[in-house]
């Protein structure tokens, strides 16, 4: 079960370039990353397919990702977010 | 379990006053998490319920038709007091809350899960809840799955927040400085009261990262944001504008008051001592505007800051320099 998140969650975290995000955002993307690989988990622990699990994750994870994208810009602005 | 819950109310409120969150808009990832847990949990009521001084209100939710609610009457507040998931089984039957008009009218509340949503700092700033009309026992593998959508509800909180401090000096960034700017100036026009603005910009600054390099640079950037933070009053609003300029607005102020206070920082960075720069002096230029009672852009405020920061740089820096007074430009305009 944990491998099958594990493959989910890897899969998924890859689609984040983390050579572009700031340094001071990489401890947010490890934590949103642990919290969802915990979700991945308790998602295919109750009954739900690995697909499924993966779906809804991806989804959370594209949220995650497009405030990701608006912080940055944020930082970008002020000055040192690099 | 986390091992740094806070508990009292008062830094309860100011953490949840500093997530600026309150009655803000719809936002997709939040609209998003109620859907997935309504359709995970299979209930017909999810919340992102943030427990205000006196009610309790909704960043998002589904399958209920109010915003808000009195705090006395809701679960959640209940859900807020610990860090563990509060769950009620059957409310019609539970002596806390069988007479809660949530359960004996609209929306006929029967079982409840409560997740606190605690975050770093340790404060429970609000619930997700998920809840049915019917008794109902949440296994503990949909208590799970709550909780962990819990945890991204407090990543994508969490993530707001960075995005409006400035990691290095920790003032608000340019566009979170903008945003309450706005604010600022709006109750300043809405109750016809002064407000100025002071731009403040490093001399020099980038001789210091040439010849001590960026980290001494970061090292100032810094200090002076701790310098000024000290000087101003807890209403003021500081950002870092870009680089090594800096803003504030300053409520209730008209620009002689503005004026002494830009003088008083002016001094303070000139007695502050900074050994990553071997105690050398180091100087600020400040250009201040009070707003014209016609003013309403913010941005064309800062310009004549700007303005004035500028004059202040030719005459030599270390020094502040106003626009003119709203009084002045009265009469200048009453004469034109």
């Amino acid at each position: 079960m944990s491998a099958v998140a594990t493959a989910v969650i890897n899969d998924l975290m890859l689609s984040i370039d983390r050579q572009t995000v700031p340094i001071c955002l990489h401890s947010s993307i490890e934590q949103h990353q642990s919290n969802l690989h915990a979700m991945a988990i308790s998602l295919i622990g109750s009954g739900i397919s690995g697909e499924s699990a993966r779906q809804i994750v991806s989804s959370v994870l594209d949220s995650f990702k497009e405030e990701l994208l608006r912080t940055i810009e944020a930082l970008q602005e002020t000055g040192d977010a690099y | 379990m986390h091992t740094n819950f806070k508990s009292d109310e008062n830094g309860r409120l100011r953490a949840l006053e500093h997530l600026k969150v309150l009655d803000t808009p719809k936002e997709v990832p939040f609209e998003k998490i109620v859907t997935l847990v309504k359709q995970t949990l299979s209930v017909p009521i999810c919340a992102v319920s943030l427990i205000d001084k006196n009610r309790q209100w909704f960043k998002a939710s589904r399958g209920l038709d109010a915003n808000e609610t009195p705090r006395d009457i809701s679960f959640c507040t209940h859900a807020i007091k610990g860090t563990e998931p509060f769950v009620v089984n059957d409310a019609s039957t539970d002596p806390m809350f069988m007479a809660n008009p949530l359960v004996t009218g609209g929306p006929k509340i029967r079982s409840y899960a409560g997740i606190p949503l605690t975050m770093s700092n340790g404060y429970n700033v609000g619930s997700l809840c998920a809840i049915d009309t019917v008794p109902r026992q949440f296994s503990q593998a949909e208590i799970s799955i709550l909780a962990n959508f819990a945890k991204v509800v407090i990543d994508e909180l969490e993530l707001r927040q960075l995005a409006s401090i400035d990691p290095l000096t920790g003032t608000l960034t340019r566009r979170s400085w903008f945003e309450a700017a706005n604010k600022e100036v709006e109750r300043a026009i809405r109750h016809q009261r002064p407000v100025s603005f002071l731009l403040m910009d490093l001399d020099h600054f980038k001789s210091v990262n040439d010849e001590y390099g960026h980290a001494a640079g970061d090292r100032v950037l810094q200090q002076f944001g701790t310098l000024v933070r000290h000087e101003l009053r807890k209403p003021d609003i500081f950002g870092r504008y870009g680089g090594e300029e800096f803003v504030a607005v300053l409520p209730e102020t008209d620009l002689s008051s503005a004026n002494i206070l830009a003088q008083r920082i002016c001094a303070a960075v000139r007695k502050a001592k900074i050994a990553e720069i071997d105690h050398k002096r180091w100087t600020v230029s400040i250009g201040v505007a009070e707003r014209f009672s016609h003013e309403t852009d913010v941005a064309k405020l800062l310009k004549r800051a700007d303005v004035a920061l500028y004059e202040a740089k030719a005459d030599g820096r270390d020094r502040v320099n106003c626009s003119e007074s709203p009084a002045s430009h009265l009469r200048r305009e009453a004469a034109a």
